[in-house]
């Protein structure tokens, strides 16, 4: 760690941002917590600031609590609706799967606040989901599940007048599920160019985040309303269990490819990631207050670290080992507290030999307690660029580029079948992605340009053949078939975080690595694999309530632990 | 008529192009031409499903590549003649020629075309270009300079007369500080037949799941009565 004197009474450090070599492991990316720069945080953030208060403005629900409901907040001073609507559902076709066609409550989040006109007309369309047609005045649409039991429960024991109970509440943590929220276009709604030309939607994923979180606070009313129609008695949620309260998820292979395919949106995610921890790093010292946010923050993480409990046998590994390693730094901090100039630094290299799930829930806490100089860096989350060729670099600036930035993909053997033994495909049944087994399943003709290995080994053989100095526009009339990996590799010089150092084909690909990536990203934790290729989640676990955010709180709720027993 | 947003038809553009046997990047190229062309010209999506059912008529083997053999080149000046259909494939192409101004090349490259006429989807492929590289394309024919989103306004004469007979039109790009941008976020007005004629292209680029994937996918394996 070089060190360098300044005129400043501290002597500046030098830090290097980490190298897309490191980041964009696969294994790496698995290990991403959520953190402040989180899609989440970033709503909760704003809504905090602006303290708006969520509102019913429509209910028709019977006393089983099938009907709708329309949920109203004010978000960058533009009015957003959630219209909720609930059906009986036989158990028999209540499915997480996407292949369902019914659920317990369908949603779409609707700009300004719909007429009753406008509600009925998109019943029938929002409760078939994908089979509907949307305006733009739709921005985004979900459904979602209830969780049977906890649902239940809950209403029984609201009616009763008594709080459910504390340990099937913590164990579950979701009155209801989603399993699927569209947005960007889909099935005609909204457009994302045009909801981010509002200054508040401009952070990605913020109206996805919106009607998720408007959800949970349908799913704790929907509750009440049938506990309410019960019993006169009834009682309401008490606010710890609501706050801890989140929206189950179960997400699968069909997230994975868009880290793939948006090469320069997801290098600027990573891009203010790297920057706000080198911020963190080149803080010279902490205030008081960041000290104790530090010493807070921890406590939380070591519970939060031990309520961590899942059945997937390699995550319950690795999370030991994460607790033993969070233990370990603990006592060393009592040892060896943290030195007064470049603490977080310090604390950076203290755990730098540690597993990659230590190192980076590390780079969650410290960014964490850096609020003033990484906040502002969420403006940046977004990319307006596509990738694009330059058709004047020469050839042999192209081969360079291959070697500094795709070496890994040259190193590897195609001669053995592992290295490619998985392909990504679109099914037919469902248009989702989906992974196939190249040798033993028939579409590897159609598969998803994932196979950047035999891409550059291609691209690599063709650019020997030819003159160094001839121009890429020259040598695309040669080789028109090497285009997208020609523009990709371009697109990553510029955009160095935009693409994966792994085999994203080999047999040993874990899709999950990649979830749990952007899962971080939208600020999803505690993660539940139930195989390599997708996982359970729960969302805004311990995030203010609606009735938080009006009363003026703070957006402190990174690794939220579960509340105490309510009476 | 079906009201789309734009990145729904950017990406059934896409899906169908692919399930056609053309590559990643002129799939996505074209599902920017379309996003770029489509707020003139409603019917642009017929044209582009006209042109793949030419392709499939004519070249049914996939991939689709290029044939360069057909490209001349006489310093910097990029000679072909086409049917508007075989134009899907060397859209991509022509228009990196256009941004390719260094040596080698002369100073001004320019794309010298003998079509019946101009294909509305490679004009969107020159408003898109225009628009990722913050220059103007200007296209001379019969005398007349105009830009793509010029000529787009103009629906060209796709009959009978019009198959046989060639024009020629002379495309380069310039520097310039009026660039016809990205169309306004909002959604178009397309043709719904070709819509349709697009979806079933697109629906041969799909697989179907495999039993195994199936019994793998999210939500799998699990009581979803919990």
């Amino acid at each position: 760690m070089a060190k360098r004197q300044s005129a400043q009474s501290v002597s500046e450090i030098a830090v290097e941002m980490r190298p897309a070599s490191t980041v964009m492991r696969l294994s790496r990316l698995g290990s991403f917590f959520p953190h402040r720069l989180s899609f989440m945080r970033i709503l909760m953030r704003r809504l905090c600031a602006e303290k708006p208060e969520m509102r019913i403005t429509y209910q028709s629900l019977d006393q089983h609590g099938f009907g709708h409901m329309v949920l109203t907040i004010a978000v960058g001073g533009m009015d957003i609706s959630l219209i909720a609507y609930s059906r009986e559902l036989a158990p028999e076709v209540r499915t997480d799967r996407v292949i369902a066609t019914k659920w317990d409550s369908s949603f779409c989040l609707f700009e300004g606040i719909p007429s009753q006109s406008e509600i009925d007309a998109l019943a029938e369309h929002v409760s078939r989901q994908e089979a509907g047609r949307y305006s733009e005045k739709v921005l985004c649409l979900s459904r979602a599940n209830k969780s049977v039991r906890l649902f239940a429960h809950v209403v029984e024991s609201l009616a009763s007048g008594k709080q459910p109970d504390h340990e099937m509440l913590i164990q579950i943590g979701y009155l209801m599920r989603t399993t699927a929220v569209y947005g960007n276009g889909k099935f005609g709604i909204a457009d994302r160019g045009a909801i981010s030309g509002y200054e508040a939607f401009q952070p990605p994923f913020q109206i996805e985040m919106l009607a998720v979180f408007m959800i949970r606070e349908y799913s704790v009313l929907l509750a009440e309303w049938c506990a309410a129609q019960r019993s006169s008695a009834a009682v309401t949620l008490a606010t710890e269990y609501r706050r801890y309260l989140g929206i189950g998820n179960s997400t699968g292979l069909g997230m994975a490819p868009f880290l793939v395919n948006h090469p320069c949106l997801v290098h600027s995610w990573m891009m203010v990631r790297e920057t706000a921890l080198m911020r963190c790093r080149t803080q010279a010292r902490l205030t008081p207050l960041q000290q104790q946010s530090f010493d807070r923050l921890v406590i939380r993480t070591k519970t939060h670290l031990a309520e961590w409990q899942v059945e997937d046998q390699e995550q319950t590994r690795r999370t030991e080992l994460l607790r033993t390693e969070f233990d370990r730094f603990l006592a060393g901090l009592k040892t060896a507290p943290l030195p007064e100039i470049y603490p977080l630094e310090d604390v950076y290299q203290r755990v730098s030999g540690c597993s990659e799930d230590m190192q980076e829930l590390m780079v969650s806490l410290l960014i964490e307690i850096c609020a003033d100089a990484v906040d502002g860096l969420s403006h940046c989350l977004s990319n307006p660029f596509e990738p694009r060729l330059d058709a004047s670099m020469t050839v042999a600036e192209l081969g360079a580029l291959i070697e500094t930035q795709y070496q890994w993909a040259l190193d590897i053997d195609l001669d053995q079948p592992e290295n490619e033994a998985q392909f990504w495909y679109v099914s037919a049944e469902k248009l989702e992605p989906r992974l196939g087994l190249r040798f033993d399943e028939p579409g590897a003709d159609k598969e998803m340009p994932f196979h950047m290995v035999r891409y550059i080994q291609q691209l690599w053989a063709h650019i020997q053949s030819v003159d160094g100095m001839m121009n890429i526009a020259r040598f695309m009339l040669e080789y028109p078939q090497t285009r997208y990996m020609v523009r990709r590799i371009q697109t990553i010089s510029r955009f160095s975080y935009g693409e994966i150092r792994d085999n994203l084909v080999a047999d040993k690909c874990r899709p999950i690595d990649l979830l749990r990536c952007k899962l971080s990203f939208f600020g999803a934790g505690k993660f539940d694999p139930k195989s390599d290729r997708w996982t359970r989640v729960t969302l805004f676990q311990g995030a203010p309530t609606p009735a938080d955010i009006a009363a003026g709180c703070e957006d402190d709720w990174l690794f939220a632990i579960s509340p105490p027993p309510q009476l | 008529m079906i009201r789309t947003s734009l990145n729904e038809l950017l990406h059934m553009t896409r899906k169908a192009m692919l399930g056609c046997g053309f590559s990643h990047d002129i799939a996505e190229d074209t599902g920017w031409a379309m996003v770029m062309a489509s707020p003139y010209q409603p019917d642009a999506i017929c044209q582009l499903a006209d042109d793949l059912f030419y392709y499939q008529d004519h070249h049914s083997e996939a991939p689709v590549i290029a044939d360069n053999h057909r490209i001349t080149i006489d310093n910097g000046q990029l000679y072909l003649q086409a049917k508007p259909y075989e134009m899907l494939g060397f859209n991509g192409i022509l228009c990196d020629w256009l941004t390719a101004s260094e040596q080698p090349l002369s100073d001004e490259n320019a794309v010298i075309l003998k079509l019946p006429y101009m294909p509305i989807v490679f004009l969107g492929h020159l408003l898109w270009t225009a628009s990722q590289y913050n220059q103007q394309v200007v296209i001379e024919h019969h005398g007349r300079y105009l830009r793509p989103d010029q000529m787009l306004a103009i629906k060209p004469d796709t009959g009978q007369n019009a198959q046989e007979e060639l024009a020629e039109y002379r495309i380069t790009m310039q520097n310039s500080d009026d660039v016809r941008i990205m169309p306004a976020p909002e959604p178009v007005e397309i043709d719904d037949t070709g819509w349709s004629r697009l979806s079933e292209f697109a629906f041969r680029s799909y697989v179907p799941e495999s039993e195994a994937s199936r019994l793998s996918g999210a939500g799998a394996g699990l009581t979803d009565n919990d």
